[in-house]
Parts: C-alpha cells; structure tokens; sequence
C-alpha cells in the first residue's frame, strides 16, 4: 500500500506562475544592467534532471542560459579508479558497485576490459547494490575477499562513516573511499566560466540540495562571497527550481547576494552536525583527481588510520591517481569534462548521440542518470531538437 | 549524486544507527541512519540516498504554507494557493 501522494509543487499553473515571474524579473534586470544575457547555474546532477526532464529551459527568457555544473560523482571519478576495481574483479575480488559506476566506460582497457559490466561478461564477480548497507550482508555471507567502490558527495559520506565507524563491515569488505566534496568544484568551475572570453556572466547558483542537509547552507556562503552572487540552496521538484530562479533574480535586482534556502523543508542552515562529525571522523581531506579536470585541493575524502583495515587502497594494492601521474582521462574527442565544469553543452560535443548513447556510452557523462549528456539524450535538452533539425536540413 | 526519495519510517532498529523505512512505492528497505538517529521517530517522513537517511523533511503543511507565500510573493501577488 502506498503512503505518498503526487507532490503538490509539479503543479502547472503554480510553475506558470512563477515563469511569468522569472520572465518580468529577468526584463526588469537585463534592462537595469545593459545585459542581453546572463548564465544561471545548476550545479547537482538532479537539478540538472529536472530542469530538463519538464523542459525549464522553455520557460525561461531566452537570455537566461540554465548551466549544468558538475554535481555527478561518476561523470568525474577519474578512469584509474575504474580500471583498478576491473583489475580486481578480474583477480578475483568480489566488487560491489552502484548500477550507474557499473557502465562506466574507462578510457585505459584493463586485459581488453573496459568497465565493470564487461568485467563481469568475463568472468569477473561483479555485484551491483542500492548500498553500502547491502553490500555489508552479502559479504558476510560469503566471505570471500570484497570491495566497495565508495562514489559519492558529502550526502553519501555520514553513511558510510555511521557503517565503518560502528564495525557494521565485514573483514572480508573493503571500502574504496572515492567520495569527493563539493564546494572546491563548485568554486573551480564558478573560476572556469569567469575566464575571458565568457559570452555570459554566471549570475546565480542553484546550490545542491540534499548535499546541504549535510554540509547546510552555509556552506555556500564563501561562494557568494568570493565570487559576490546569489545562491540558493532548492529542492528537485519544477516549482523548486522556478523558485530559486526566481530567488536569484530578484536578490540580483536588490542588489543583495548571499545565500537563501529555498528547499527548508529538508535543509538547515548549520546542515546536519552529527553527519558532519561522523563523516570527519572516518574520513581526512585530500587534494583528488577529478575526472577530465585534474586535482582540485581538498576535494576529496579518504579514510582515516582509524578505519585503515577497511582501507581497499592500503589492503588491495590499489594505486592512488597523484598529481604527477595523473593524465587526461576522457576519451578522444569527449567532450564531457567542459560539460560538467559547464563550459560545453552535450550538443557541441561530436560524439553526442552519434557514437555516444545511454545504451552505449562513451564518454562518463552519458552512463550516470544524473550525466548532462545522459539527461539531454533522454529528455532532449536544450539545443538538440534544433541542432538535430539543422542536421536534417529542416532548420 | 543528490538524488534522494522520499520514505516513512516504519521503525527504528535498537541501535538506531539503521530503520526499516517505506518508500512511496509501498516497499519496504532497511536505511543507514547518517544524521542524530534521535532526530529519527517512526512514522517520520525521511529523505533517503543511497540507503541512507540524510535529512527528516519537515511536515508538508506547514512547509506548504510558508512556500505558498513565498510563491504568492514571487508570482508577484497571484493567487496560486489552488495549486498548492
């Protein structure tokens, strides 16, 4: 039997609404500034979903570009991860992986294999689970050595933390910590749009909302600062993201920056401190690799002496990626590491929907649910209709 | 890596470091508790990511009464409350 109901904030008039709105605000801006036009970005992978799954993009001023950012934590696991976990499986290690990481195409074949799925096709245990949780049981059952491939943003990190810090592991299950951290990228690619030439300034953040009931409002108070923008922190249903559009443009006419909340019914200001204990707790910061990009300073998390039994690096032999040996790590021509910094629509990238397809990706930004390039593939984002009826000949 | 759904938590285990939680859909999973477990009380509406709880979301009425005001603002005084 269910409990829920549909949610009252998909209601069309509300986010017509709120569009009329966005529409009078943006007039009354781009008047007031000279500006014929200004980038607004959606930094969370979800936020992403839904601005292009109910097509936002048609509702907003042509003017005002919805940039996508880089919250996916597979589309920027770097490609060495990948092959060391194929490596694994293929010597024999039980891995268990989310289902998006599982597709996940590594630019370096490991013995001809190029992801865990192929792994498995050949011969490799490879095990796809909802969580940490899940995989913790099935370890127990059957003993044999494990991994954990341990993606995820801070919304990930106090679970894992809550698991390893009270003994809920195996010691037959390693953990592989690739969890990354948000505010470096979001403050690095807010830097990468800022660099000369731009068409557009980036005028507002959408900040990301379920990484917030962690790290809480707050911690986007240094971005708005530094780079003197509104950010606000908003939730995943139309009506959310309208609003927060909304938000932005208005504190902009105010002249006001800093950071609201638009998404109060799940995030606080201070975020949630116990979350916030267990994860530093189980986890130090590390200067990481992100994929396409390069070492961001402290933007990673890896797990503490404490927990250095469940370490996958120390245990399995598992190389770390350092700043020296680190390389490019998309594949030719993908152009997936400019999308997710937002520098790059999935449309200008020559193997979008060519060569580059969910069911076939080749570049990490098509594989996740959350990728730019799978989201635009599925729901057609912004561009692609025209950019497929030029390539027709019908435009 | 934000998506989360919605669930109710059926109960807490004895530990309180997991829950049996329901998702919308009517199945129930067992969920890490990553936030103060005594912030988690059955029958409590919960954000859950990756089988972990990551935030209690806060009763819909009084949520919906401020957002409707907050919308109504922003719509610039029209009267959106039929759909809220």
């Amino acid at each position: 039997m269910s409990w829920g109901r549909q949610s009252p904030l998909r209601g069309s008039g509300l986010v017509a609404a709120l569009a009329r709105r966005v529409r009078r605000l943006f007039s009354e801006l781009a008047a007031r500034e000279g500006l014929t036009k200004l980038k607004i970005m959606d930094f969370c992978g979800t936020h992403e979903w839904t601005v292009t799954h109910y097509g936002l993009r048609s509702l907003v001023p042509e003017g005002l570009e919805l940039v996508a950012g880089p919250g996916c934590p597979v589309c920027v696991t770097p490609s060495r991860y990948v092959e060391e976990a194929i490596r694994l499986a293929l010597d024999g290690v039980v891995v268990y992986t989310y289902g998006d990481t599982y597709r996940l195409p590594a630019v370096r074949p490991v013995r001809g294999v190029r992801s865990l799925a192929e792994a498995r096709a050949a011969g490799g245990d490879v095990r796809l689970v909802y969580s940490l949780l899940e995989a913790a049981r099935d370890a127990a059952r059957h003993g044999r050595t494990s991994v954990f491939l341990g993606i995820g943003f801070e919304t990930a990190a106090p679970g894992y933390a809550r698991l390893l810090l009270g003994g809920k592991l195996p010691r037959n299950l390693l953990f592989m910590s690739l969890v990354k951290l948000t505010p470096p990228a979001m403050f690095y690619s807010l830097e990468v749009l800022r660099e000369k030439p731009t068409d557009a300034p980036v005028m507002g953040v959408i900040a990301p909302g379920h990484v917030s009931t962690i790290v809480g409002a707050r911690a986007w108070v240094p971005v708005a600062e530094h780079f003197e923008i509104p950010v606000v922190v908003a939730g995943f249903e139309p009506a959310d993201v309208m609003a927060a559009i909304a938000l932005i443009l208005e504190r902009l006419l105010r002249g006001e920056r800093g950071v609201v909340v638009e998404y109060a019914r799940a995030v606080r200001w201070e975020g949630s401190p116990e979350a916030q204990r267990l994860m530093y707790k189980a986890f130090r910061v590390v200067d990481d690799a992100w994929r396409g990009i390069g070492f961001l300073p402290k933007s990673g998390l890896r797990l503490r002496d404490r927990l250095a039994r469940y370490d996958a690096f120390a245990e399995l032999g598992v190389r770390e990626v350092t700043p020296s040996s680190w390389r490019a790590d998309n594949p030719p021509g993908c152009r997936c590491a400019e999308v997710v910094l937002g520098k790059a629509r999935p449309t200008d990238c020559p193997h979008f929907m060519r060569d580059c397809t969910p069911s076939r990706p080749y570049g990490p930004c098509m594989v996740s649910s959350e990728g730019t390039c799978a989201i635009w593939a599925r729901f057609g984002g912004g561009g692609l209709a025209s950019e497929l009826a030029r390539r027709l000949g019908l435009a | 890596m934000c998506w989360a759904t919605p669930a109710r938590v059926v109960r807490v285990y004895r530990d309180r470091s997991t829950a049996l939680v329901e998702a919308v859909d009517g199945s129930t999973f067992e969920a890490v508790i990553a936030i103060d477990p005594s912030e988690v009380r059955e029958g409590d509406t919960v954000l859950v990511h990756a089988g972990m709880v990551i935030s209690r979301l806060e009763e819909d009425a009084e949520r919906l009464r401020l957002l409707e005001e907050m919308v109504r603002e922003l719509a610039g005084g029209e009267d959106v409350s039929h759909e809220l």
